[in-house]
């Protein structure tokens, strides 16, 4: 499967610090990955390396085919990037926000008109055009978030934690626009630290940790491999009988499927990770 | 490329005039404090007069006419007063200074000791922290004690007097040269015999001090001055409350990049420089709207007046807009933080406003600081738009202020986008 964004042995080191060390990925075209890592892990200092926002110490990014270090321009206007946080103007309407991002990515004339009317659409924010952002609810400031970073309509997104605090109506509505934007063909890459979101979403797994990917592939392989076995038992008893007659036979088994959130512990361990911070810039580095 | 800027304009232009209330502020406190202060500075009848004591030892006539003549002047309010009440009051501050006429003024005055070679030591008790306007009351009782003088010697029965007391002192002075006594003699007589040619009939005759001394007050432009104080202070003010615009510019900037808002600019088409730039020239263009209200309303309510050229006054405000958006990429290119631009960009407007001349005249300040002042572009906007304003000068002055402020924009704002951080 042809690779849409392709990471070789990238690292980006500021002074002493290194954030990211030595990374490669490939994210096949038409994907939708979830990127995973604790604080600090480089997540988004590589996500920063893929839209060209920073200039890599080592190694190679390209994008549907572009490097990034020759043509960071032509690469941004491949990728649509939606922030974790809100990048609106909270004094300007809806309207007004997105026809100032429409300018700023070079739409105009009748493409400007359609993408705004698609945005708008996108966000269901049509009756909110000309209300304040200011005065929009969490999740209509998030919705619009995403909007406002898919107007040149890129072939590559990527959302950083974009449900960050909004209610549960709003995320399943972030989801079906997500699957919607991935069904027509885009790739998606979609960095959380909520494990069901990525369950729920995603096709592909990739999780990073010390500035390295630490585990990549499918979903369900994923959630497969390790050194856990799943067995299959029928018996006329009930769970927790069953589960009492396994442990007494085996302390190791348990009744729970493994989940992504187990996967991602035993990957990433399970000491905080409070001091350690990445921000894409080196900024809290030693 | 130019695309991206106006759109940054366009979009700093929707965030100023978003919110209305706070626009109109913008305009609304500098034209009520250069209101205030222009009142305080405005040049009215009897508003710039001095308080002067005045402490007599003696009821003579003499004494009499030159405290006439002290109060006569239009910018000294004469008191008399006690000695204890005159250093009591100067001592505390209540009055700048006070004169001591002591006894023997009167015939001083008189011309009675002419020839006598006797001094008489009239004293000016000053308060320290006036010693300017104590200074202005001594120019003032000089200027009062000539003029009474000249009126005593062109009294023919004052002067004759006088002459004869010299007659009778040089007689018994026998060192006195001979030439001098047939002068004296000589000056007697004429007196004496011919008052007219004293005190004179009409223009051209008498005696009469030979010099007079007269203020003209001129403008550039060659027509008389008309000083408005509101000029000045609109001048100032508005410097100062555009530098503070700003630091609103590079603050907000600088928020936006804390609330990491600004990757999705940097993920747009358009260089990062470009954006920047975008943001000075949006600040510019919105210290130009404040400029045009601002001065609109000084025209219109405080009658200030382009006496200068209307190119230069212009050229002015374009040069001061170019600084103000300079200053703005400065600051959010030193700020780390928003709250180091607060605490820094304010520090630095309140400095460059007092030192520049936007609180007081330049000239009024000590020399020194008057020179250094000329490093300061708030020095060069106030004297720009004086020189434009009430000053009348010629558009040459106009436009190399605007010179000046433009290169400090431009300077300052390639340093703001050089040290400028993204993340």
């Amino acid at each position: 499967m042809d690779a849409m964004v392709e990471i070789r042995d990238l690292q980006v080191r500021y002074g002493d610090f290194v954030a990211v060390d030595g990374l490669s990925l490939s994210v096949p075209k038409g994907a939708l990955l979830g990127l995973l890592g604790p604080n600090g892990a480089g997540k988004t200092t590589t996500i920063n390396a893929i839209c060209g926002l920073l200039q890599p110490t080592a190694g190679q990014v390209r994008v549907d085919g572009l490097d990034v270090t020759a043509d960071a321009r032509g690469v941004r206007a491949r990728v649509g990037l939606v922030p974790q946080q809100l990048a609106l103007y909270p004094t300007l309407t809806v309207r007004q926000n997105v026809d100032f991002f429409c300018g700023l990515m070079g739409l105009k004339g009748q493409r400007a008109r359609d993408r705004r009317a698609w945005a708008l659409a996108l966000a269901q924010l049509d009756a909110k055009a000309d209300a304040k952002v200011e005065t929009l609810s969490g999740g209509m400031k998030r919705r619009l978030n995403l909007a406002c970073g898919l107007l040149h309509d890129p072939p590559v997104i990527i959302c950083d934690e974009p449900t960050t605090g909004v209610d549960p109506q709003s995320r399943n509505h972030l989801f079906e626009t997500i699957r919607g934007l991935h069904a027509e063909g885009r790739t998606v890459i979609y960095t959380t630290h909520y494990m069901e979101e990525v369950e729920a979403l995603c096709d592909r797994v990739a999780i990073v940790d010390r500035g390295r990917v630490v585990a990549h592939d499918r979903l369900d392989a994923l959630l497969d491999g390790g050194d856990t076995t799943r067995f299959h038992v029928t018996a006329h008893a009930s769970a927790a009988q069953v589960a009492e007659a396994l442990a007494a036979f085996a302390p190791q088994v348990v009744q729970a499927p493994r989940t992504l959130e187990q996967v991602f512990l035993d990957l990433t361990g399970r000491g905080l990770r409070d001091g350690e911070a990445d921000t894409g810039a080196g900024e809290g580095a030693p | 490329m130019i695309d991206g800027l106006l759109q940054v304009v366009r979009k700093e232009l929707a965030v100023f005039w978003a919110d209305r209330q706070g626009a109109l502020l913008t305009i609304l406190i500098p034209v009520l404090l250069a209101g205030l202060v222009g009142m305080l500075f405005a040049p009215k009848e009897g508003a710039a007069t001095m308080d002067l004591l005045v402490v007599t030892a003696e009821d003579h006539p003499a004494v009499a006419g030159l405290i006439a003549d002290l109060d006569a002047d239009s910018m000294i309010t004469v008191t008399r007063v006690s000695e204890a009440e005159a250093r009591r009051k100067v001592a505390a501050g209540d009055a700048p200074a006070a004169l001591l006429l002591p006894k023997g003024v009167g015939d001083a005055l008189s011309l009675t000791g002419l020839f006598t070679g006797e001094h008489i030591q009239v004293t000016l008790l000053q308060d320290p922290s006036h010693t300017f306007e104590a200074g202005f009351a001594g120019g003032k009782i000089q200027q009062a004690l000539f003029t009474r003088l000249g009126k005593a010697m062109a009294d023919p029965k004052q002067l004759a007097t006088a002459l004869t007391g010299a007659r009778l002192l040089t007689k018994a002075a026998p060192s006195v040269r001979p030439e001098f006594r047939a002068f004296l003699d000589s000056a007697d007589t004429l007196v004496r015999d011919a008052p007219d040619l004293i005190q004179g009939t009409g223009d051209g005759q008498g005696l009469q001090l030979p010099l007079k001394v007269t203020t003209e007050d001129v403008a550039g432009s060659g027509g008389p001055s008309d000083y408005n104080s509101y000029a000045h202070t609109f001048a100032g003010m508005l410097c100062m409350f555009l530098m503070f615009g700003s630091l609103a510019a590079g603050k907000g900037l600088v928020e936006e990049r804390e609330q990491g808002s600004l990757v999705r600019l940097q993920m747009a088409p358009v260089a990062p420089g470009t954006l920047l730039v975008g943001v000075g020239v949006g600040a510019a263009v919105i210290a130009l709207i404040i400029s045009a209200a601002v001065y609109l309303a000084g025209m219109l309510v405080f009658d200030i007046q382009v006496r200068g050229s209307w190119l230069g006054f212009v050229a002015v405000h374009l040069g001061q807009a170019v600084y103000v958006g300079g200053f703005a990429l400065l600051l959010a290119g030193v700020g780390r933080t928003a709250r180091q631009i607060d605490g820094l960009g304010t520090f630095a407007v309140l400095v460059m406003s007092f030192l520049g001349g936007a609180w007081l005249p330049s000239f009024l300040m000590p020399d020194w600081l008057d020179h250094i002042s000329l490093l300061i572009p708030t020095r060069w906007a106030t004297d720009g738009l004086a020189a434009m304003t009430w000053r009348g000068l010629p558009l040459a002055d106009g436009l190399t202020a605007a010179a000046v402020l433009a290169g400090f924009g431009v300077v300052l704002g390639a340093i703001g986008v050089r040290t400028f951080r993204w993340r």
